[in-house]
């Protein structure tokens, strides 16, 4: 049997299958008695997603190590001991504490929800510094973003809206009016592009989705 | 004693994570090492409980035999970290995309689609029997979407009086995404108010401690700098 | 540049180190948050629309609640969903919680224990709410869970109790069996994802807790009604604490974030005059 077949071919083949049968029993009142199976698959599928979560991690981890292993050959091997030690003690816990244990939420409430916290508002130090380089009066264009930009954020400002309130009514127009056909023609645009891609992959035309 | 450590400890290592953004430091890198550590541990553990209690836990219990289906299939999704049994894990894979695909695709027909569409519609968007401007904002709205997606024909060049539909279509675009970048910025602004207020100066007893090892990290990074140890571009 | 191949202090102002602008925010972030002040500010139609909706949903009803903030949008998205749940207690309706991220499960925990805090009683597991636990999966288990609870949770709620042990829990097996429902989705955009398995097919009226940054995203669900109301951001929760009289965390950081806005409105006009004024001495400047 040609290998690509059963490696690759009948994936596909479940694919388009599953797809079809999915949106298909949605528009087609014959297909109800099928209906049942489809709600069983799509539950085994959530439950086997939760177990796909390991798989990243165990790439990462298992390069960590290999990292550690070939020590001479990088020069950053020590901040790979550091995340196998916290990755350990971490799984560690969880195994014999469980998810309500002591220490385990410890970490995750002293350590893990403010490192997210600062991770995350970095980002605040670079959007400033990307409007101080971008936000141009340059041409019409330029002057769309910055202005509906500019008042959009002093809208959900109380220092600007304290005193002059009337920011809050010109905002409201830009995030009704111009932001929804915005949107609207995005969401639009990108519906169709779902479909599209979807129709693509049914066709065993985009066979990148299962490499 | 624990959670005024802990408090100390989210200090800490909110001030070790902002240091990234002064240049490329030790200091940086193992503070996210310690929170990759962390996190890749925690989230593994939460799924796998997940897939523990509603797929093996089920699979045991009277009644739930078929249940054994997805406890397979997750197991099989491992046999991509090996080089000769990666094919396999396009089994679990196809399940989970095909279905993905599928519930997708058909709720977007009419939710993003359809429902849209009928935005553009009365009695959403009337342009009889409303007021003057509210008729000439129905009207930019409709024909601001329709530009809009007019615009992301990319097949072909506008030219004549066309191109002037594909131009209010990209005034429309920034516009919007004027707004956005609007509603991101603030909403950075606050995230970053947040992470100050709840893990740097609150409670008040460890703003010494915030203080202080900010202070023992800047003097560290300084050395670190003038010794090469950490880049400043 | 000058003739000498200097450059004029114009284009060293449009080069302004990055650095230099992120210590800035610092400070002003600093000072803004040592120093609280609270601001009066009028309520946006958005607040005042999700307040209504909230009002709107009657005495001991059942409703969905999927809520899964996120460690980063914490102090900006509490407020909003303690007090979204202390009105809801206010009226006895019974909760049925879900979770779609990691981090959901523990910080449901707090928020409950805060608005038991604000109730000035405690809520009582099976009776006043219950946790069906996290689903993971995104799309496909939200899917697979509004259609058929019980099929994907085995009958268990997130400590393994038996649900139909909950008198009021026997009629709830799908998103069609909940009249009303919020979700909080945090930052993670997926507010649309709700739309189309819950709002759609079940015809459940449903509230959004959503982060500023998905604010343009869903101002056309808002405009469809297909999401009813939206606790939108730190603003949405500050409206909110406003609206029910209990003045907190939220408009406490306003004013932090107000002068971060003033600031970046200080720098998008120096950069403009730098711009036009290199311009102007005919240096080539992007």
């Amino acid at each position: 049997m040609d290998p690509e077949l059963y490696r690759m071919t009948i994936p596909l083949y479940i694919v388009t299958l599953l797809g079809i049968w999915m949106t298909a029993e949605y528009f087609f009142p014959f297909l109800n008695p099928l209906v049942p199976a489809s709600d069983a698959i799509r539950a085994y599928a959530s439950i086997a997603e939760g177990a796909a979560w390991g798989v990243g991690t165990a790439i990462l981890t298992v390069a960590h190590l290999r990292r550690i292993y070939r020590q001479s050959k990088d020069p950053f091997w020590g901040y790979s001991v550091v995340y196998c030690v916290f990755f350990f003690v971490m799984f560690l816990l969880g195994i014999f504490e469980g998810l309500g244990g002591a220490n385990f939420n410890w970490l995750l409430k002293w350590l893990i929800q403010p490192g997210d916290m600062a991770l995350y508002s970095t980002t605040a130090f670079y959007v400033t510094t990307a409007g101080y380089r971008v936000f141009r009066f340059r041409n019409l264009d330029a002057a769309a973003l910055l202005i509906s930009g500019m008042f959009i954020m002093w809208s959900v400002l109380p220092l600007f809206t304290g005193p002059a309130p009337w920011i809050v009514p010109i905002a409201g127009w830009i995030n009704n009016v111009p932001a929804v056909a915005c949107y609207r023609g995005f969401v639009i645009g990108v519906a169709l592009g779902i479909i599209g891609l979807s129709l693509r992959v049914w066709l065993l035309k985009h066979r990148e989705v299962l490499a | 004693m624990a959670v005024t450590m802990g408090m100390i400890a989210g200090s800490w290592i909110c001030i070790m994570l902002y240091t990234m953004l002064y240049g490329d430091n030790f200091v940086s890198r193992t503070a996210e090492h310690i929170y990759m550590g962390l996190i890749a541990a925690y989230r593994f553990l939460v799924n796998f409980d997940f897939y523990y209690k509603k797929g093996v836990l089920q699979a045991v219990s009277p009644g739930g035999g078929l249940f054994v289906i997805p406890v397979i299939l997750g197991i099989l999704i491992y046999a991509r970290l090996h080089e000769k049994t990666r094919w396999v894990y396009r089994y679990p894979m196809a399940i989970i995309m095909g279905s993905m695909l599928g519930i997708t695709v058909r709720t977007t027909v009419f939710s993003q689609i359809l429902d849209q569409v009928k935005g553009n519609l009365p009695p959403i968007a009337p342009l009889v029997g409303v007021p003057p401007f509210t008729l000439v904002s129905n009207l930019i709205i409709i024909f601001g979407s329709l530009s809009a997606v007019v615009f992301f024909i990319f097949s072909q060049e506008f030219r004549g009086p066309t191109r002037y539909v594909h131009r209010f279509g990209r005034i429309i675009l920034l516009l919007g995404f004027g707004a956005t970048y609007g509603n991101t910025l603030s909403y950075r602004y606050e995230l970053l108010a947040g992470t100050f207020l709840s893990n740097m100066f609150s409670p008040p007893e460890i703003l010494p401690y915030t203080f202080g090892f900010a202070a023992a990290i800047a003097i560290i990074l300084i050395i670190g700098f003038k010794t090469g140890l950490a880049h400043w571009d | 540049m000058t003739e000498a191949g200097e450059k004029t202090f114009f284009e060293k102002a449009l080069d302004l180190d990055h650095r230099i602008i992120a210590t800035i925010v610092f400070i002003i972030i600093s000072l803004f948050i040592l120093v609280p002040v609270s601001l009066p500010f009028p309520v946006s139609q958005y607040g005042q629309n999700y307040y209504n909706f909230v009002k709107s949903i009657p005495e001991g009803e059942i409703i969905g609640f999927m809520l899964s903030d996120t460690p980063s949008t914490r102090p900006q998205l509490e407020s909003a969903s303690v007090l979204t749940l202390v009105e809801l207690w206010q009226k006895n309706v019974k909760i049925v919680f879900w979770e779609d991220e990691p981090y959901g499960p523990p910080i449901l925990k707090d928020y409950i224990a805060l608005a038991e805090l604000k109730l000035g009683r405690t809520v009582e597991y099976g009776v006043d709410y219950v946790d069906l636990g996290y689903i993971a999966g995104e799309e496909t288990g939200a899917a697979a869970f509004l259609k058929d609870i019980r099929g994907l949770t085995g009958g268990k709620d997130a400590y393994g109790n038996n649900i139909d042990s909950y008198e009021w829990m026997k009629g709830i097996n799908s998103g069609s069996d909940w009249e009303y429902g919020f979700f909080n989705v945090a930052c993670r955009c997926t507010e649309p994802l709700y739309v189309r398995q819950w709002q759609m097919p079940y015809g459940t009226k449903v509230g959004s807790i959503n982060c500023a940054m998905d604010l343009p995203a869903i101002t056309l669900y808002l405009a469809t009604g297909q999401i009813a109301g939206t606790a939108n951001g730190l603003l949405g929760s500050a409206e909110i604490e406003y609206l029910t009289g209990n003045i907190g965390l939220a408009f406490g950081q306003t004013l932090a974030v107000s002068f971060g806005g003033v600031y970046f409105t200080i720098l998008v006009v120096l950069g403009n005059i730098f711009f036009f004024m290199a311009k102007a001495k005919g240096r080539p400047v992007t």
